[in-house]
């Protein structure tokens, strides 16, 4: 019989997987919908290459919806896991170093109608490390298949 | 044993296997949803605000299918000759807030109820020059498109807008025409 510390923490790590997959599932959802504004935050952020501009605004949004859904339905957990722990180190050093070069822009995470404002990037950072922590946590939790 | 602890990535091939197999699929799904998809974005967008105003889509925003200014002088040149007409497409109260000397305000969001004003003043064959409110902004596009449907022969974009305008320091009329 499991001790009942274990079930809280298999209880913690389901909503963890929950949260972590519904959020890459719905921020993926604005991008596929309208690429064109999601390139445009792209180019805001002033750090891509301007071939690679449209290419990622294609396909990040589906690297995010396919992960979102792998991690939920358990194919390829680990996996999906440690390709949403490494968005999220990428998203935390794109936002930090924008941040740190005092240059103003809109993440687009979850909509295109953020404020460009420094208190809500350092909000958004703080949010993607909170993810980055859970997504660790889970890493480490979850099974090799 | 000692291989029991090591944990680490390279211990676990699957887990790599796994990772290109759903980013593999995510590519593949992104490409074929973007050939199909009513909003799809070119594969190469125009990034480079030197060239004009950036878009996404350069073929299908008008980007690339009409003449773009992008000296604020060679502006000011043409208000001084009197050959061309300004339009300024931005919201009325932007327009109001301050905008390029001698421009008509005919609002973008106003196209419809402005038709039968913009078309007793413009006349088909008058030369036109475009701006909204900076190289970011493709609603002066937009505006060409339709004045294009309708006949207009003559359409020039600024591509910087009034932000290029206002930052290169030249006069500014706050009052509506």
């Amino acid at each position: 019989m499991k001790p009942m510390r274990n079930n809280y923490i298999d209880f913690l790590a389901f909503i963890i997987k929950l949260i972590l997959g519904i959020s890459f599932i719905y921020a993926s959802f604005h991008k596929i919908e309208d690429p064109q504004a999601f390139a445009r935050i792209l180019y805001g952020y002033d750090i891509f290459p301007d071939a690679s501009i449209n290419i990622l605004a294609i396909t990040v949004p589906f690297v995010e919806l396919v992960c979102g859904f792998s991690l939920i339905s358990g194919w390829f957990p680990r996996s999906a896991l440690l390709t949403i722990n490494v968005l999220l180190s990428l998203f935390i050093v794109l936002i930090g170093f924008n941040l740190i070069r005092g240059h103003q822009f809109d993440c687009g995470c979850f909509s295109f109608d953020s404020q460009n404002q420094t208190a809500s990037n350092i909000f958004l950072l703080i949010r993607d490390a909170f993810m980055l922590a859970g997504g660790i946590f889970l890493y480490k939790r979850t099974k090799a298949s | 044993m000692t291989f029991k602890h090591k944990k680490g990535i390279q211990k676990e091939p699957g887990v790599i296997k796994g990772v290109i197999v759903l980013v593999f699929f995510a590519l593949v799904t992104a490409f074929i949803f973007n050939t199909l998809s009513p909003h799809r974005i070119a594969l190469f967008g125009q990034w480079d605000p030197q060239k004009g105003v950036i878009s996404a889509n350069p073929d299908t925003s008008g980007a690339g299918h009409f003449t773009q200014i992008h000296s604020s002088k060679q502006v000011a040149d043409m208000i001084r000759g009197k050959n061309c007409l300004i339009i300024d497409v931005r919201a009325r109260d932007l327009f109001e807030q301050g905008h390029i000397p001698t421009a008509l305000s005919f609002p973008i969001n106003e196209f419809d109820e402005n038709l039968p004003g913009m078309t007793a003043r413009i006349n088909q064959h008058d030369p036109v020059l475009l701006y909204c409110s900076s190289v970011y902004c493709t609603d002066s596009h937009t505006f060409a498109d339709y004045l294009k449907s309708m006949g207009y022969k003559d359409i020039k974009i600024f591509s910087g807008g009034f932000a290029q305008w206002q930052e290169e320091g030249h006069k500014i009329e706050t009052h509506e025409k």
